[in-house]
């Protein structure tokens, strides 16, 4: 939409024993500072938190950088992290243009859990 | 990432080796042939990087494939000659004239090392080998490398001059880069991503973000950039280009970029480096580091990583260059094997043979189809025969190669020779990509080095004495190849000082080779006697020349291969002798006739047209053997006298008119059948040296056609009129009506 304020929504449930965060619209550097609050809520009101990608507009660095960092968060906390369910498109573009996907995770992946592995 | 090798079968490693050095062998000599041909170049243009490049590349190949194949010596030794050139790459030492020099000779002892196992030609001198070697250690700068000889294999760290700064067209390069942007990279409006893409458009590149920097989410400011980045880039952009792509970052940023291969030179190490090697090298793994992991029995990424002594995304990252350069090399040799591939030369040869009893079959096949009167039949023969003359020409044209293959070894020649006998002289040649059949390089060869030879020792003059006569001091002696029908012309062309006529014309006259009578003798048909066995007109025998093999070796080597020589020359200008060659020695197209119950076969390429000899023409000739073909008189010869073969001719013969060195010929027989597809077998020792015949065939019904050496059969001709004009009875009379 041509003039218009570029938006990013979050949306949180909990689901039984997990919780479920999700992100709409455009995850970028402008919105980081709203995603990584939504991030530690989510990691600070369950123990096994399942990130969403719903309708993406645009991804950058930051998000992906913001999504690592939860994950090694979550790993820190002995909690669970994950990215669920279809990609959308252009997120799947930035992270191979970030350079991103990777065989293996990083030191902390004990449980295998890296968000960048063959994905 | 561990080497890969292929099982092999259940045989003796000296089986091995000895399997590995004869398929070997042929690269082995094209190699040295390649160095040789590069030396000689870079001798001309010293500051040439890709010829620099060609020479180390050679002798890299030389060494790593050496070894492999169990050649310690010539491994060891090239390895020397090795450090010396990867020196001239980086600008440590320069090329000079000893240099070039002393790299010849090195190269003449590796080819004595490989002469010595492949063609028995005794053993290598390893005095003479230890002194070549201890002259390049000598050329080492005394930086304490000549204890620690250069590794080759190393990455180089770019500098501001080394490593190629401007594109190379052709030439790739692959680079590891190292991008560390500043953390507020993302504030400055600049997208380190975008960065990545414009890096990726220069060439095949990987790219794999390191995310070790990425702090938990309590600590993270979500605006900075915690991720870095390695690359590895395969390019001919050149370093400039990667440059350009950091600009505007450069100075906030860390930027580190290494050379890991120029052009592939590393394709000839069995595998790429091990992970731990790429780690070292990268400065992310120390060598206590590695030793702490090697402790353990796992994986070498997995130890490290468990030791805890690389993230485990720099593993990720030095597994990434070893999956690119495994692919980018197998990209490579897939496009090598795809363009060409290596068959030893007796399948080819067993390959001939094949095709030329096919050819035979294919003649009774056809004959037997004629016979039968079978339509279908007929139908079947002509399109075996269409197929197997495309099979034919098809496995002619795999013989087929580039003279050019032997020309540095001419160039070689020129500038040994020249520098020895005190004269300054240049070969340059045209057309090396002209191709003749493998057996006719493989035999002109000599002829061709003694032919270059003389026109250095007789025909170039010293400097001094071109100067006076106002040519420049250096000659030049041309060479070239050039197809011409089915034959190739081979022209070896000098701006000497020519040859004398009078000289020759005196000399044979004296050798009563030339009759007196006829002073005016073209100088064409004179300079023939140049190829005279024990001709020369030489004051003194030279070392060059002196070597008891004459020009009359070059002109039997030369018909033996079916081909002729011509020499024209012009006194103070310089001589050319042209060598005449047919393209093949296999199969030729013949033109079958037959006289009696005998078939001969005459070269088709010789054939210029066929008219009818009736008696009334041959009474008309008033018993002369010329016939008059359209106002044109044409001189005979009478095949049936000429073999002595019994029996008369038919009241109509057949005229079959050639051309032999200009001259138009005709040879008399008693009927044509026509074209034939000619398979050439050699006559036994016992028939070698008859004159007149090069070979045999064999036709479809089994019988033996002899094909005929037309050239000389005119030459034995005039040679008999010559007599017998000396014996004052003209053979022209000699007519049998």
């Amino acid at each position: 939409m041509k003039g218009a304020k570029a938006v990013m929504k979050s949306k949180f449930k909990q689901s039984g024993d997990k919780g479920i965060l999700t992100f709409d619209g455009d995850l970028t550097v402008e919105h980081a500072g709203e995603m990584r609050l939504a991030l530690i809520k989510a990691l600070v009101d369950s123990d096994r938190v399942e990130v969403k990608l719903g309708e993406v507009a645009k991804a950058d660095l930051a998000c992906l950088q913001l999504l690592c960092s939860a994950h090694r968060t979550a790993v820190t906390l002995k909690k669970c992290f994950t990215v669920v369910g279809a990609r959308p498109e252009k997120f799947k573009q930035t992270v191979e243009a970030a350079g991103y996907l990777r065989f293996t995770g990083c030191s902390l992946d004990r449980e295998k859990g890296c968000l960048w592995v063959g994905k | 990432m561990d080497e890969i090798r292929e099982p092999l079968e259940d045989e003796s490693p000296e089986h091995i080796i000895a399997k590995l050095r004869e398929t070997f062998k042929d690269e082995a000599y094209e190699l040295l042939a390649e160095l040789e041909a590069a030396l000689l170049e870079l001798e001309k243009s010293p500051a040439d990087e890709d010829l620099t490049g060609r020479v180390f590349r050679a002798l890299h190949t030389i060494k790593g494939s050496g070894a492999t194949c169990g050649f310690r010596d010539v491994s060891g030794f090239t390895h020397e000659v090795e450090t010396i050139f990867d020196m001239v790459r980086k600008g440590k030492i320069a090329v000079s004239k000893e240099l070039i020099d002393l790299t010849l000779k090195a190269r003449d002892q590796i080819k004595a090392m490989f002469d010595q196992y492949y063609r028995g030609g005794g053993s290598a001198d390893t005095v003479r080998t230890r002194e070549i070697a201890a002259s390049f250690k000598n050329l080492l700068p005394d930086t304490g490398d000549k204890q620690n000889a250069v590794s080759p294999y190393g990455p180089r760290r770019h500098t501001e001059s080394g490593g190629p700064s401007q594109a190379v067209p052709g030439k790739n390069v692959t680079y590891r880069i190292r991008f560390r942007p500043a953390q507020d990279i993302l504030s400055q409006g600049v997208n380190p991503v975008s960065l990545l893409d414009e890096l990726r458009r220069l060439g095949d590149c990987t790219v794999v973000a390191q995310t070790d920097a990425v702090p938990k989410l309590e600590d993270l400011n979500p605006e900075l950039c915690y991720t870095y980045w390695d690359a590895i880039l395969t390019t001919s952009q050149g370093m400039n280009a990667i440059k350009d792509v950091f600009i505007f970052v450069k100075d906030s940023s860390e930027l580190k970029v290494d050379i890991i291969d120029e052009d592939g030179k590393l394709d000839d190490e069995k595998s790429y480096k091990r992970i731990s090697d790429i780690l070292v090298e990268r400065g992310d793994l120390t060598a206590d580091g590695l030793q702490k992991a090697l402790k353990s029995k796992k994986l070498m990424g997995e130890m490290l990583v468990e030791a805890g002594v690389v993230a485990p995304g720099h593993v990720e990252s030095a597994l990434v260059e070893q999956q690119h350069m495994k692919e980018l090399r197998e990209k490579r040799q897939t496009a090598e094997s795809t363009s060409s591939i290596r068959v030893s030369t007796d399948r080819l040869d067993g390959l001939v043979d094949l095709v030329s009893e096919m050819v035979t079959v294919q003649a009774r096949f056809s004959r037997a189809a004629a016979l039968f009167n079978n339509p279908e039949l007929l139908s079947i023969a002509e399109e075996v025969e269409r197929l197997t003359g495309e099979l034919r020409d098809n496995t002619m044209s795999i013989r087929m190669m580039p003279i050019g293959t032997t020309f540095s070894k001419f160039k070689r020649v020129v500038r040994d020779l020249s520098s020895e006998l005190g004269k300054e002289a240049v070969l340059v040649t045209e057309g090396a990509e002209t191709e003749l059949d493998k057996t006719v390089i493989e035999r002109l060869s000599d002829p061709l080095v003694h032919l270059i030879r003389n026109c250095i020792d007789h025909g170039i003059e010293p400097p001094e004495t071109r100067k006076v006569t106002g040519k420049p001091g250096q000659g030049t002696v041309h060479l070239s190849a050039i197809h011409s029908g089915a034959h190739v012309l081979i022209q070896i062309r000098d701006d000497g000082a020519g040859l004398d006529a009078n000289g020759i014309r005196a000399k044979a006259t004296e050798k009563g080779l030339v009759d007196g009578n006829r002073p005016d003798l073209p100088d064409r048909e004179l300079f023939q006697f140049i190829l005279a066995p024990g001709f020369s007109t030489a004051k003194k025998v030279t070392d060059v020349s002196g070597r008891g093999v004459g020009l009359d070796v070059v002109k039997k080597a030369i018909d033996a291969l079916r081909g002729s020589i011509e020499i024209s020359s012009q006194k103070g200008l310089g001589t050319t002798i042209t060598l005449k060659l047919p393209l093949t020695l296999a199969i030729i197209d013949g033109f079958l006739t037959r006289i009696g119950a005998e078939y001969f076969v005459f070269p088709l390429s010789l054939v210029e047209e066929c008219v009818e000899l009736t008696r009334e023409g041959v009474k008309n000739a008033c018993g002369r053997n010329i016939a008059n073909v359209r106002g044109d008189i044409v001189p005979y010869i009478r095949l049936r006298e000429r073999f002595s073969i019994d029996g008369g001719p038919p009241p109509i013969e057949q005229i079959v008119i050639t051309r032999v060195e200009d001259k138009r010929v005709g040879f008399v027989v008693d009927h044509i059948i026509g074209g034939h597809q000619t398979v050439i077998k050699n006559l036994g020792g016992f028939y070698r040296n008859v004159e007149g015949i090069s070979g045999a065939t064999i036709l479809g019904d089994g019988t033996v056609a002899l094909i005929l050496d037309v050239p000389k059969l005119v030459q034995s001709s005039e040679k008999e009129e010559m007599q017998s004009l000396k014996g004052g009875e003209p053979s022209i009379q000699k007519t049998v009506a």
